[in-house]
């Protein structure tokens, strides 16, 4: 399907939608492709392309929301999903939400790198086939490397509305990735180093090759610790995942539901005075960059916790109608799904240590660089009860590897004992961005 | 699909030189009614459509799909994905046989795109009722009753031509406990292979209170302390343990990128001789159930390990050829966005002789998992992690008190030899595994069982 087939798909849901005695609506449209390859043992494993789109409407009748989505095109199918959307607003409660005109918006540099449409899947091949074969040849202890990607994607997204925003950005990047199995005395251990974003240039074959394997190698011959409390410096590689999992907590939704153990807490001490949070919309280095949120609003930049100190809660105009106040704009939203919540990049601000001067400011500590999983963390309660591998240091020396512990604590409490901040962040295009971070008890199960 | 235009794009990759051409094609019709403060939140619906194209040059894979299933796009991408591959000498297509049907869910099923989510809204008010019944320390209750109706397609160059029709039907409770400032979830989310005659054998007022009374039972209880204890697991998603564990290491999937701890090991001890293990599709009504998988082979019961022996792995076409196993209709994916793999079904422990009782009798010192949470594992090193989301204390033979905070950390392997009771109080569970093919429904389960030894994390 063109560009220009998808519009005229979405022009026409738009008049059907004018026409249908709707008091409101939003429409948001997906057009995206990408192109991808896996090698495995030297040769090309899988090829894939793909082309999508998706168009989902919400529209509003006597103030309730009604939400339905398709990928089929066609003018039926378009038809029956405004029909869908209209059924369902009996069933929901009406709200005070006036989805708004159009605004001015802080100008976007592009996100979209011309270049990116000129890397082949032969080049891509070519790449991931010399960096397993530069992987391999770094250390005779790599047994194997059972993932190893390359791909490309696009996207097109539409935001049309019922008072005439019609809002288009597009946007390319590209991603490539490797995970490779140490072996030695009978334990193995996966290393994974990976690097997107829009300049496929910096994903160079010796630098991820070493990484890679060091990454791997250097968490054999693990030795046990004794479980009990101690310090933990979380790495870079795993800062941006713990923060990332409770970000919930700072949704207005959350908080109105009874599900934030934020509630109540604006203005007061939730976390150590070093700790600084963002949501950044205009950091359009990073991929939540974004003049205007998911219903039209034009974003801002946020701090959620300054000095230690809550600031605020993010809203989308249904968490901020409930409380009679404007919304921060930062509604997210897919086409297949409601409108929700989310950071436009979320960020802990730096501090003045590199990641090595906080190893030293404990006698002993753990530093955390792997996690196993997310699966004993809740972004309600806040409990943080899970797997790590990482170094036993002392003095800022490291002593040697460790696997075969959890640590346990509660996000909330681990906020407040943030002793410092490391001024180093991960190069991963990721949307949330969180230097390495220090804490002076974690209760350690061994 | 038209058999000429699908005729037209299996010629296609033939003449790109590819040993094998299949096409999948899918329309899904979901929709979601979702409850939270005692008031409808959220009801969608939507419809899912697009093509798979896959081509098999040996057991290289190349997979395309499209929302748009005109021949011309089809065509092209089937050309792109090829990138200047050509047909050495002449191949003949075999062109597509009638189409047959091999689902019979339709006749008795009570059609959610006909009913409405309207119908939902009593099971859900239930529910809600029942769970803020159970005390003042409700905070939140939040249910949801999603519902999926797929029809698909499945065309190859070997003339298959099978049309399928499935429906899913998953109700939701979690129920919020709070007292001051602390917060405590708990869930259940039965589902089912079926439309919304499967509501009619929920009872949502037991589901909605089992919630609620673990929640606030949770939050009374003090963290467990960590360490090396052996553990009783709870039967029905305690199963979760072993489909992470041992059952992704089981996958062709993973034995062809020799990222398993059991490549090789077909015919040897693998588990304690108590444990049989087994992945079935075929079982009437169960979430993970389907009558042909997404390569369009029959599905079928399959043993995985047999008194503690490896029997064979879950093969989808690809993965038996590479690993040199039978197939075992386990090919699957998420949705015509995903080429298929090799992914489990209904996978369990089958029941053995042991009493639950005399399981915790013979443990001085542990753990009883009463409830799992979820869970991951690394099949290539096999390290796995789950959260316990119920769980008590062992101590003398007896349960003690029930306790917060524990996660489970080990090797599959490992735990696979350290399962010494397995009882007769078999059950299953319903959830979605992720995968490199998508997120699918799977079914899980066991009775009770317990391993001798794993790391419980908790508090120091």
């Amino acid at each position: 399907m063109t560009q220009n087939e998808f519009e005229l798909a979405l022009t026409f849901l738009q008049e059907e939608a004018m026409e249908s005695g709707a008091d409101q609506f939003d429409i948001v449209g997906r057009q995206s492709s990408s192109v991808s390859v896996s090698a495995f043992s030297g040769k090309l494993q899988q090829t894939e392309v793909s082309e999508s789109v998706g168009i989902g409407i919400r529209v509003f009748k006597d103030g309730a929301p009604g939400y339905a989505s398709t990928e089929r095109l066609t003018p039926d199918c378009l038809r029956q999903t405004l029909k869908d959307a209209l059924s369902h607003c009996p069933l929901t409660q009406p709200t005070k939400i006036e989805i708004p005109a159009p605004a001015p918006l802080r100008s976007q540099p592009s996100s979209w790198n011309p270049d990116l449409e000129g890397l082949g899947l032969d080049q891509m091949v070519q790449f991931a086939l010399a960096l397993e074969q530069a992987t391999f040849a770094l250390s005779p202890e790599i047994e194997n490397i059972p993932h190893l990607g390359y791909g490309t994607s696009m996207e097109y997204a539409w935001l049309v509305n019922s008072k005439g925003v019609r809002h288009f950005v597009r946007e390319n990047s590209f991603g490539v990735g490797i995970g490779a199995v140490a072996l030695r005395n009978g334990v193995r251990k996966m290393g994974i180093h990976q690097k997107s974003g829009r300049d496929y240039h910096i994903a160079d074959i010796q630098e991820m090759s070493k990484t890679v394997v060091e990454r791997a190698v250097e968490l054999l011959d693990p030795q046990p610790i004794a479980g009990g409390d101690l310090p933990v410096v979380f790495s870079n590689r795993v800062s941006s995942s713990i923060i990332g999992m409770f970000l919930s907590a700072f949704h207005a939704e959350s908080v109105q539901k009874g599900q934030s153990r934020l509630a109540g807490q604006i203005g007061k001490q939730v976390a150590s005075p070093q700790f600084e949070l963002i949501s950044d919309p205009f950091r359009f280095d990073l991929p939540g960059a974004t003049p205007i949120d998911a219903e039209g609003v034009p974003t801002q930049r946020l701090d959620l916790i300054s000095n230690g100190i809550l600031q605020r809660y993010l809203h989308n105009l249904e968490t901020a109608g409930r409380e009679g106040i404007s919304s921060t704009g930062n509604a997210s939203r897919g086409y297949s799904g409601r409108v929700g919540t989310s950071f436009h990049n979320c960020i802990v601000s730096p501090g003045e240590h590199s990641e090595a001067e906080l190893l030293k400011l404990f006698p002993r500590c753990l530093h955390v660089v792997k996690l196993e999983g997310s699966s004993g963390c809740s972004s309600i309660s806040g409990e943080i009860s899970i797997g790590v591998q990482g170094f036993f240091v002392e003095n800022g020396v490291r002593i040697h590897a460790v696997d075969g512990v959890t640590i346990s604590t509660n996000f909330f409490d681990l906020l407040q004992q943030v002793v410092a901040v490391s001024h180093e962040y991960s190069d991963s295009f990721s949307s949330i961005k969180v230097p390495a971070f220090a804490v002076d008890k974690v209760s350690i199960s061994a | 699909m038209n058999s000429i235009k699908a005729a037209a794009i299996l010629q296609a990759g033939r003449d790109c030189g590819a040993d094998f051409v299949e096409l999948f094609e899918e329309e899904t019709r979901s929709s979601i009614l979702t409850i939270k403060d005692q008031v409808v939140e959220s009801a969608n619906a939507g419809t899912d459509f697009g093509v798979g194209v896959r081509l098999l040059f040996g057991t290289e894979v190349l997979y395309a799909f499209t929302s748009d299933d005109s021949e011309a796009t089809l065509v092209r991408l089937v050309r792109q994905l090829a990138f200047g591959r050509t047909g050495v000498g002449a191949r003949t297509v075999v062109s597509p046989g009638p189409v047959s049907l091999v689902s019979d869910q339709w006749s008795r099923m009570r059609d959610p795109r006909v009913l409405g989510q309207s119908f939902k809204l009593d099971y859900l008010k239930r529910g809600d009722s029942a769970a803020r019944a159970c005390s003042d320390k409700i905070a939140q209750v939040s249910l949801s009753i999603v519902d999926a109706v797929s029809a698909m397609e499945i065309i190859n160059s070997e003339g298959l031509c099978v049309r399928d029709e499935r429906a899913r039907t998953r109700f939701h409770i979690s129920v919020t406990a709070g007292q001051g400032s602390e917060r405590i979830s708990a869930s259940e989310a039965p589902g089912f292979a079926g439309g919304y005659e499967v509501l009619d054998t929920l009872n949502v007022e037991v589901l909605a209170k089992r919630a609620a009374d673990r929640a606030l039972r949770i939050l009374s209880a003090p963290y467990i302390a960590g360490g090396q204890m052996p553990v009783v697991m709870g039967n029905g998603f305690g199963g979760v343990i072993f489909h992470e564990a041992c059952g992704h290491p089981l996958e062709t999937e993973s034995v062809r990128r020799n990222a398993s701890p059991f490549c090789g090991k077909i015919g040897q001890q693998i588990a304690h001789p108590s444990v049989t293990a087994i992945d079935d599709g075929t079982m009437s009504g169960l979430w993970g159930s389907i009558s042909i998988d997404d390569e369009g082979t029959p599905v079928q019961r399959t043993v995985l390990i047999e008194n503690g022996i490896l029997k064979t792995f879950l093969a989808d076409r690809v993965g038996a050829q590479e690993v040199g196993v039978p197939r075992s209709g386990s090919g699957r994916r998420e949705s015509y966005k995903y080429a298929p793999v090799s992914r489990m079904r209904n996978t369990f422990i089958a029941p053995g002789t042991d009493s639950f009782d005399e399981m915790i009798a013979s443990t001085e010192d542990g753990l009883y998992a009463a409830k799992m949470g979820g869970g991951s594992v690394n099949p290539a090193t096999g390290e796995f992690n789950f959260a316990v989301e119920e769980g008590y204390r062992i101590q003398g033979g007896k349960l003690a008190g029930v306790v917060r905070g524990a996660t489970l950390i080990g090797k599959g392997p490992e735990i696979l030899q350290r399962i010494s009771m397995v009882g007769s109080d078999f059950e299953t569970a319903a959830g979605m595994c992720g995968a490199s093919s998508g997120s699918i429904p799977v079914t899980v389960g066991q009775p009770h069982l317990k391993v001798d030894r794993i790391l419980v994390g908790g508090r120091a």
